[in-house]
């Protein structure tokens, strides 16, 4: 059997073992173990195998994912959320649609010390879906916005898909983390502009707010100051090199663990669920990108992603059309199954195919993300839409559904932009070099 | 089965308590390296430590992750399939992944074997290695363990008279978080 049936075959087994529903992480575990068993010998297969799980576990690159991922949980924990819901609530909720526009500028502000798309949903759908309900806000304009504003988690930076795609495209982690700044600013403007434009043309679906004096939103700024200040530590220390990405995460968790202790915010209770949820999603995470390195490592010696680069490199098509197809493939690859699952496992055929063809590679690490993201809100597996639905169990879910599809406009129109203005994600990391 | 149940229980969660312990160490160390560099005291071996406690997190996480459903699979299509005919599935899933890791086991065991008869030390510290390797390889069989429970449940499931209309008794429901 030639290389690249091999390779092709492996694919098919990888897919038939996650259809199944073995974990993703274990899946390409077993395919690129046995491949390699195939393709080189069984010895060296299990040699790699331990090798590689070892390498992975230990890895200082790595190690970055559990100190973001406890930053996250402690900024939750602390009530850090609240604090920022509150504040945008007192400076925008007298606006038609307020406290939905208030979710997303909240969203994007957990965004800003959280890097992760399920943890940004739980949380803002836990504080803000029963304000919208005591307010009479429309099911679908509720639920879907706390859906939408649950996937800038991943596109604003921190971001553990940024980390993840940075480790195993061997790229730097910061340029990435600044790219994605501008497109996830944008993507929340687009979306209040979306809630504000609905909510005029039919006042029944968000009704405004209260009055709030002008000392009281003053006051409330003393919550978004908090999260400004981990954000810039973060990200601003990472750009300066004062930290490594996992300094800077560690420096982010321990503010946040003293912000909750200051205010006394952080229980025992809330400190041991942080810390727990922390090694769950951390396991979890490694353990994808190790299944990702062996089955990628599989894939490298069957040589099927730099034949299919070359292939397409060659091809007499423009290359845009080629992204777009990869694109299309991301597209319906995360409507399919896990987002998150789905990159990792394309990430060796797909990034290879990209640098042949010349592009970016911090540009199309912000388009994959993008693309991928939405996969986290596109029926009929969309991780936002069941955590919504598990906050609000009345609520059918074709009307989450209904409810967060408009807002699907936003990411389109930011790709398109994305693609005729590429300065649009590259000019910040090229202007902060 | 109880008992197997609860020596999993056990087992795991304690792993997970030295993993939680690990994580803090983690953050404390890279946090107390950045301080004293501030001073003009650098410490060495930061980056070593943070890498051997990142693996004792990650490693002693798994098992429990393994219990808590953590793991990221696709339901969409075994959803639809009769509850016997998954429970088959979930058997023949379990018994090749629990052979998986208990070769994932075994070969870390012999790799940090390899590491004390060859006395390899650390580039930075020059202390020894393959003690960590051990744990590592310790964390593995909690996974490990917590595959042979689901492996055994899913036989109970299997083989149990009941036909597929109802969740069966031996239905795993993960205590504890959601």
């Amino acid at each position: 059997m030639s290389p690249n049936t091999t390779a092709t075959l492996g694919l098919i087994f990888l897919f038939v073992l996650m259809a199944l529903r073995m974990p993703v992480s274990f899946a390409m575990i077993l395919a690129g173990f046995l491949g390699n068993a195939y393709i080189i010998s069984t010895d060296a297969a299990i040699y790699m195998l331990a090798t590689n799980v070892w390498g992975q576990l230990s890895s200082y690159g790595l190690s970055v994912i559990p100190m973001f991922v406890l930053m996250g949980q402690f900024a939750y924990h602390s009530g850090i959320t609240e604090r920022l819901y509150d504040a945008a609530y007192k400076w925008v909720g007298r606006l038609p649609g307020g406290l939905a526009i208030t979710t997303l500028l909240s969203s994007a502000g957990f965004a800003a010390i959280c890097g992760s798309n399920s943890a940004a949903t739980a949380t803002m759908g836990t504080i803000a879906l029963p304000q919208m309900r005591k307010y009479g806000y429309d099911r679908a304009l509720s639920t879907g916005t706390v859906a939408i504003g649950g996937t800038l988690g991943v596109v604003i930076p921190p971001s553990v898909v940024l980390i993840i795609i940075a480790v195993q495209t061997e790229q730097s982690i910061t340029p990435l983390f600044i790219a994605c700044i501008v497109p996830g600013l944008f993507l929340t403007l687009i979306f209040i502009s979306i809630v504000f434009w609905l909510c005029i043309q039919n006042p029944n679906l968000g009704p405004p707010g209260s009055k709030t004096e002008m000392r009281e939103k003053l006051i409330s700024l003393t919550g978004v100051a908090e999260a400004m200040i981990l954000f810039l530590l973060v990200i601003g220390g990472l750009y300066a090199g004062w930290f490594t990405p996992t300094e800077a995460g560690a420096a982010g968790s321990f503010g946040a663990l003293l912000i909750g202790l200051a205010r006394r915010k952080l229980s025992k209770q809330g400190f041991a669920k942080a810390v727990t949820e922390t090694i769950r999603i951390s396991a979890m995470v490694v353990m994808l990108i190790t299944g990702a390195v062996i089955f990628g490592k599989f894939l490298t010696v069957t040589r099927l992603p730099f034949e299919l680069a070359d292939w397409a490199a060659k091809l007499n098509v423009p290359r845009e059309i080629i992204l777009l197809v990869v694109l299309l493939i991301y597209l319906v690859g995360g409507c399919l199954m896990d987002a998150l699952g789905f990159l990792v496992v394309t990430i060796p055929i797909f990034f290879p195919l990209s640098q042949a063809l010349g592009f970016n590679p911090v540009w199309f690490t912000v388009v994959i993300t993008l693309v991928t993201t939405m996969g986290a809100v596109t029926p009929p597996v969309a991780v936002n839409i069941y955590i919504v639905k598990g906050l609000s169990p009345g609520v059918p879910i074709e009307t989450i559904f209904r409810g967060t599809l408009i807002f699907l406009i936003a990411y389109v129109i930011c790709l398109v932009l994305l693609f005729i203005f590429p300065e649009m994600a590259l000019f910040l990391p090229k202007f902060l070099r | 089965m109880a008992f197997l149940d609860w020596f999993n229980a056990m087992l795991n969660r304690g792993l997970a308590f030295v993993a939680s312990l690990s994580l803090i160490a983690m953050m404390l160390v890279t946090v107390g390296e950045m301080v004293s560099r501030m001073f003009g005291h650098p410490m060495a071996g930061t980056i070593e430590t943070t890498t051997w406690l990142a693996a004792v997190t990650t490693a002693f996480a798994l098992g429990y992750t393994q219990i808590h459903r953590g793991h990221v699979s696709i339901d969409l299509f075994v959803n639809r399939l009769g509850l016997r005919l998954r429970a088959v599935i979930n058997m023949l899933m379990y018994l090749t992944l629990t052979a998986l890791f208990m070769i994932v086991t075994w070969n870390l065991f012999l790799h940090a074997g390899v590491l004390r008869k060859s006395g390899s030390l650390s580039e930075t510290m020059k202390v020894i290695v393959y003690p960590w390797v051990y744990l590592a390889s310790l964390g593995c069989a909690g996974l490990t363990l917590a595959l042979i429970v689901d492996f055994v449940r899913s036989c109970m499931e299997a083989f149990s008279r009941r036909n597929g209309r109802e969740e069966s008794k031996f239905s795993h429901k993960p205590k504890g978080d959601k």
